[in-house]
């Protein structure tokens, strides 16, 4: 199958994107870390991310000395029950894949061979530029994983932004330090940091849109860059989201063997 | 007794030579069978030689000695995540010399695999962490094509095969960045400079890269002295399994946790270190889990192929012999009747039945034999002109040494199919030698040809 994991879980870790940031490896003091926290899960709630959504991605992959890469995705995500189909629209070679996810399982369609293929969420994100953490959605994974070694208010082109970093205190986050650049008057995401331990930055996401809709906010536009192979970036597009919710059989092979 | 075996040979030999054509082309069929035969199961074996030596230069041993740990729980459901380190760095040393067990050396290395990143250029890598001042088999291994092994003791030190260097399309010097995962599973960087380019044996080899084992500790975030196998290279590589077995005993009988692998056995014959994975991932413990596993335990595919090779050559050999041998057995019946009144000559001055039957079966041998011997030695011929040419081809040469092919001949296995030449040989000439030692003089020469 030609598609791309790595741009496949990047657009599906774009919906799921919390919140991100900067450092200094000691941790600041508890009022200011009890505040960092607060706002780090506000950015959570803010979002309009809950019960069911459907939505096109479009991805263009940039690489270094390679032509640009268009890809369209249809996605339908039930965040109550981790549940995840998607199916590629373009381009036309690959139009009909698909991908499925239940928990922490995830099955790739094959519509030529007719043939799902088993892996988990580790080894699917494994060669990705989304990583675990950025799949998973709950509030307390920030105190549960995290220090706030880096607290600080700056200005980030036109906006106001707290700048927070968090230093990781359990295995699982997949980098060793975060900054996040937070809007101050609405609590949204402008941008995150990844950080290697010896404080090299990694890779790059900016969410330069977002988008109000009744339920709340949505990222429709987000750079991952990667910060070690200049030049290399995949741009997202997001459009056609509805909130409705979904019928059950969405969420099964059938649905994507019946789209061949 | 010996000048009458003596007399029945140079007989049999006389014989022989009195139909030249006939004997060569009986011989030439046999010769060609052990030619073919030597030739699939040299160079198969050979092949699968280079494969496994491949494979012990990439992971560094014949028997290896791995350690988890289990990192905290996360959830109530979690077990918490499996972590591969050792950190007593002399347990396992110390183990082994206690208990006398020899090995050639013993490598005690951190491995990782990543993504070497150089002008936007990547290639996937074995990164191997070793500790050069000590392993000194391995830096005179390396084949240098440019640069300085000297230059090992920088710290961020790099060799690569010139594969992997020309992929990259990099120099001597230049620096390249090195991304991967630290020992908990977090994402990391780190930035190399090539010290040395050396020379691949094979593809296998070439995806091995070199680094200092405290640089490589450091970027992955293990303690200093950690590591995360300890790999022991035997003399007599049939004795791996013993040896893992025994090892695994010993860590047992210290109090400390291991996998056991006569249970992985038990549950996945064909693949037990895919079991031995199950068994770590099912199960708690506190401190450090060994692991013992042979490279049989590994792949035991490369043993499985072999036999594969050996059953498939020997049925090669039986269809040709049992070919070749009904035409023994129609010629010597039609030798019998050619020289019926010879036989009855020999027996009326005073050649015994038993003697004359005699002659025919050790005529039949020598013919066997002698065309067995011919097409051993032309086999053996064969594959040394093979491996004299050079191959480039990247998938081949995982069976190759250096672009070339080598034989392995197994001892056994040649034995076996002379023995089994042997059986067969007297089988074909039974009835006719039979024949010739029942016959009585009068009959014989009374017959009219």
């Amino acid at each position: 199958m030609k598609i791309n994991k790595t741009i496949l879980f990047a657009a599906c870790g774009f919906f799921a994107l919390p919140l991100f940031a900067d450092s200094a490896d000691v941790p600041v003091a508890k009022d200011i870390s009890e505040k960092a926290f607060t706002i780090m899960e506000s950015t959570e709630d803010i979002l309009a991310y809950q019960g069911d959504y459907s939505a096109t991605v479009s991805l263009v992959v940039e690489k270094p000395g390679k032509p640009k890469e268009n890809m369209q995705y249809k996605m339908f995500e039930r965040i109550d029950s981790d549940q995840f189909t998607m199916v590629q629209l373009f381009p036309e070679a690959d139009k009909g894949n698909g991908w499925l996810r239940d928990g922490d399982n995830i099955w790739s369609y094959d519509p030529i061979g007719r043939k799902f293929t088993h892996t988990s969420l580790k080894d699917a994100l494994g060669d990705s530029d989304v990583k675990v953490d950025d799949m998973k959605k709950g509030k307390s994974k920030w105190r549960k994983n995290y220090e706030v070694t880096g607290f600080s208010e700056e200005k980030l082109g036109s906006y106001d932004v707290y700048v927070i970093t968090l230093h990781a205190i359990t295995t699982e986050p997949s980098y060793i330090k975060t900054t996040y650049y937070i809007r101050k008057d609405i609590p949204l995401v402008l941008k995150q940091e990844n950080f290697s331990g010896s404080g090299r930055l990694m890779r790059k996401i900016l969410m330069p849109k977002y988008t109000k809709v009744p339920q709340g906010y949505v990222a429709t536009q987000a750079i991952l860059r990667n910060e070690l192979n200049p030049g290399e970036q995949t741009q997202q597009v997001v459009s056609d989201l509805t909130f409705d919710k979904l019928p059950d059989r969405i969420f099964t092979k059938a649905y994507l063997e019946g789209l061949n | 007794m010996v000048n009458k075996m003596k007399e029945i040979i140079q007989l049999a030999l006389r014989n022989l030579s009195r139909q030249k054509r006939r004997s060569v082309m009986l011989a030439v069929a046999i010769g060609f069978g052990f030619f073919v035969v030597t030739a699939i199961d040299g160079l198969a074996t050979g092949a699968l030689g280079n494969l496994e030596n491949q494979i012990t230069q990439l992971i560094g041993g014949t028997v290896f000695i791995q350690g988890s740990e289990r990192g905290p729980a996360t959830d109530k459901d979690s077990k918490g995540k499996l972590i591969t380190v050792i950190r007593d760095p002399v347990y396992i040393r110390s183990l082994l010399e206690k208990n006398n067990i020899k090995y050639s050396y013993a490598s005690q290395y951190t491995s990782s695999s990543g993504q070497l990143l150089f002008n936007a250029k990547r290639v996937i890598v074995s990164l191997m962490g070793r500790n050069f001042d000590e392993e000194t088999h391995l830096v005179s291994s390396f084949q240098v094509l440019s640069g300085d092994l000297k230059n090992l003791s920088q710290k961020g030190a790099l060799v690569l095969s010139k594969k992997t260097a020309d992929s990259l399309n990099m120099q001597v010097g230049d620096s390249v960045l090195y991304t991967t995962q630290t020992m908990n599973g977090q994402n990391t960087v780190g930035e190399f400079t090539l010290v040395a380019i050396i020379k691949d044996a094979g593809l296998m080899s070439s995806m091995s890269a070199y680094v200092r084992q405290d640089t490589l500790n450091e970027l992955l975030e293990m303690p200093e002295n950690a590591y995360d196998t300890f790999a022991i290279v035997l003399a007599d590589r049939k004795q791996q399994n013993n040896v893992a077995a025994r090892i695994e005993q010993l860590i047992r009988n210290d109090g400390n946790p291991v996998t056991s692998r006569m249970e992985a056995f038990k549950a996945n014959p064909q693949n037990p270190s895919v079991a031995i994975r199950k068994q770590l991932k099912n199960s708690e413990w506190k401190g450090t889990k060994y692991t013992v596993l042979s490279l049989n335990d590994i792949l035991p595919q490369l043993n499985q192929i072999l036999s594969v090779v050996h059953i498939v050559t020997l049925v090669i050999l039986l269809v040709i012999l049992i070919i070749v041998m009904v035409g023994i057995s129609n010629t010597y019946r039609m030798i019998l009747y050619e020289r019926i009144r010879e036989i009855g000559t020999m027996r009326a001055l005073g050649m015994t039945g038993k003697d004359t039957g005699m002659v025919f079966t050790t005529e039949a041998l020598v013919l066997s034999l002698g065309g067995a011997l011919a097409g051993f030695v032309l086999g053996i011929i064969g594959m040394v002109i093979f491996g004299l040419f050079h191959f480039n081809s990247d998938t081949m040469s995982f069976f190759l040494n250096n672009g070339h092919a080598t034989f392995v001949l197994s001892p056994v296995s040649i034995i076996g199919q002379y023995i089994l030449m042997i059986v067969l040989t007297l089988f074909a000439v039974h009835s006719t030698a039979k024949k010739a030692s029942t016959i009585s003089p009068a009959t014989a020469l009374r017959t009219v040809k």
